[in-house]
């Protein structure tokens, strides 16, 4: 049988996959940001000044805008959710200073009609039932299958490195149709990309990426296949004036590098993040095994108690006034959604982990046009992950060999746990396995 | 404000309002079309998730 997910345990992953030593390649510090943050929004729900700086941590964001923009960062629900429902005025051009020079040209720095007609080529293939077919029927069953069959019988695993980090990069690599054997090596280049300050390194990384996709997508072009290159290759783009086109190469690319860059992290941190706060409330571990119906719940409570982003940014494109604070144009806004994820208005006793909390939106996957595109296929990797971790680990609690995991990463960017040393009862068909 | 009352929507994952009195023409769904009789295989314009993914605006 063809291999369907990466090992990361026995390969050379570098830095990738352990949140701390990721953040640190990055030059970020690894803080937990909740205590200042909670802080904070005892203050005015607009503040001046970058959240970095308001937290009294080092700059990174604010080091990234040429001629020192003012900042404003911004805490409440109700602002939060007006700024990211403004794209005119609160605009994604501050990805021009923070991804397109190292990602190109993407969704990210993207605004108004050229961002709604490049995000349709995709929308299709990230829409819920999509994941729920398509991805789940191809990629994310036999993904899940795969990882936890490879731990099932040995009573101990590291959840981390076993089943939350491998899924979602080996889900979009064969999703991609890219061969299994490059999933670590295109993650690594990615990184390099987006992470490394060395110019030299970037090239390098540069042409790793090439290497590995430029090919597939030539082959696409050549003999379409059941895979999401083929899909963009064959996907047909309107311009502005109505008339339509493939994508080139290097839109392909730019695509394809987007979703790796924002989906590599993100469901491999929350999926241990929402197994992590699972097991420190057993009680609601149990509730869940009862009632599966509560899956949803428990992912949208563990994506609004602790995103892995706590803040993204917009680029204020006109002179504006945000919660009675008045902004220039050229401003950048930090949007605080772990402030706005835990307001004191919008939810009961909003610090604590419940899953039995009514369904209720929130901003980890932002809001708006920028909305995350692959978090409806991020909700469906994490569903059915934590079935297979419910019906297949019994007696599942952590492993009293190690410390207790700890949430760590960047202190405002790609937080998660930093392992998740577990022990179960081996299954009865299992125990006696060679 | 109940679910009968309601004349606007918001989805519960990216924040999409969708309101009465607008529609989603780009949909098929026209100006003035109630909530209950916008069809059942319409999606968020947005984020694409079906109705289920909807909450009465408050």
């Amino acid at each position: 049988m063809n291999q369907k997910t990466v090992n990361l345990k026995d390969d050379d992953r570098g830095v990738l996959f352990n949140a701390g030593e990721e953040a640190a390649s990055t030059g970020w510090v690894s803080a937990d940001p909740y205590p200042k943050i909670l802080e904070l929004m005892q203050g005015p729900p607009v503040q001046k000044g970058a959240l970095e700086d308001l937290m009294g941590i080092p700059g990174h964001f604010s080091k990234l805008f040429p001629g020192e923009p003012e900042h404003y960062t911004v805490f409440s629900f109700d602002l939060v959710n007006q700024a990211f429902l403004d794209a005119e005025t609160f605009s994604n051009k501050v990805y021009d200073y923070m991804t397109k020079n190292r990602l190109g040209d993407s969704l990210l720095n993207m605004d108004g009609s050229r961002h709604t007609r490049t995000r349709n080529i995709s929308k299709p293939y990230f829409k819920p039932s999509f994941a729920q077919g398509w991805w789940s029927d191809n990629w994310i069953g036999q993904a899940v299958d795969e990882l936890i069959s490879n731990i099932v019988d040995k009573g101990c695993a590291d959840l981390n490195l076993d089943l939350c980090a491998p899924l979602p990069v080996s889900v979009v690599t064969i999703g991609f149709g890219v061969d299994m054997k490059e999933a670590l090596p295109l993650r690594k280049a990615v990184h390099e990309l987006t992470a490394q300050r060395d110019p030299k390194l970037v090239e390098e990384a540069n042409q790793e990426i090439q290497r590995i996709m430029l090919g597939v997508i030539a082959a696409r072009r050549a003999d379409p296949r059941d895979d999401l290159i083929s899909k963009f290759v064959t996907a047909d783009f309107s311009e502005e004036d109505g008339s339509t086109r493939k994508l080139t190469d290097d839109e392909v690319l730019g695509y394809c590098l987007l979703i790796i860059f924002a989906g590599g992290g993100t469901t491999w941190r929350q999926l241990g993040i929402t197994i992590m706060a699972l097991l420190d409330n057993p009680e609601q571990m149990e509730l869940l095994r009862n009632d599966r119906s509560l899956l949803r719940s428990a992912i949208q409570e563990s994506t609004r108690w602790y995103p892995t982003d706590p803040v993204f940014l917009r680029y204020v494109a006109k002179d504006t006034v945000l919660g009675g604070v008045e902004m220039k144009a050229g401003s950048i806004l930090h949007i605080c959604v772990a402030a706005a994820n835990r307001d004191r208005s919008q939810w009961q006793d909003p610090d604590r982990f419940d899953i039995t909390r009514p369904l209720k939106r929130h901003f980890a996957f932002g809001a708006g046009a920028h909305a995350c595109l692959g978090q409806h296929l991020s909700r469906q990797e994490m569903e059915e992950a934590l079935n297979a971790v419910i019906d297949r680990l019994p007696n599942l609690r952590w492993d009293p060999d190690y410390l207790h995991a700890e949430i760590t990463g960047a202190a405002l960017v790609g937080r998660g746990p930093d392992a998740l040393h577990v022990r179960f009862d081996p299954a009865p068909e299992c125990v006696h396995r060679d | 404000m109940t679910n009968e009352q309601s004349k606007q929507w918001t989805c519960m994952y990216c924040g999409y309002v969708y309101d009465e009195a607008e529609g989603d023409p780009d949909s098929g769904v026209a100006p003035g079309t109630p909530w209950s009789e916008v069809p059942e295989d319409w999606c968020c314009p947005q984020c694409s998730v079906d109705k289920d993914g909807f909450e009465p605006a408050q």
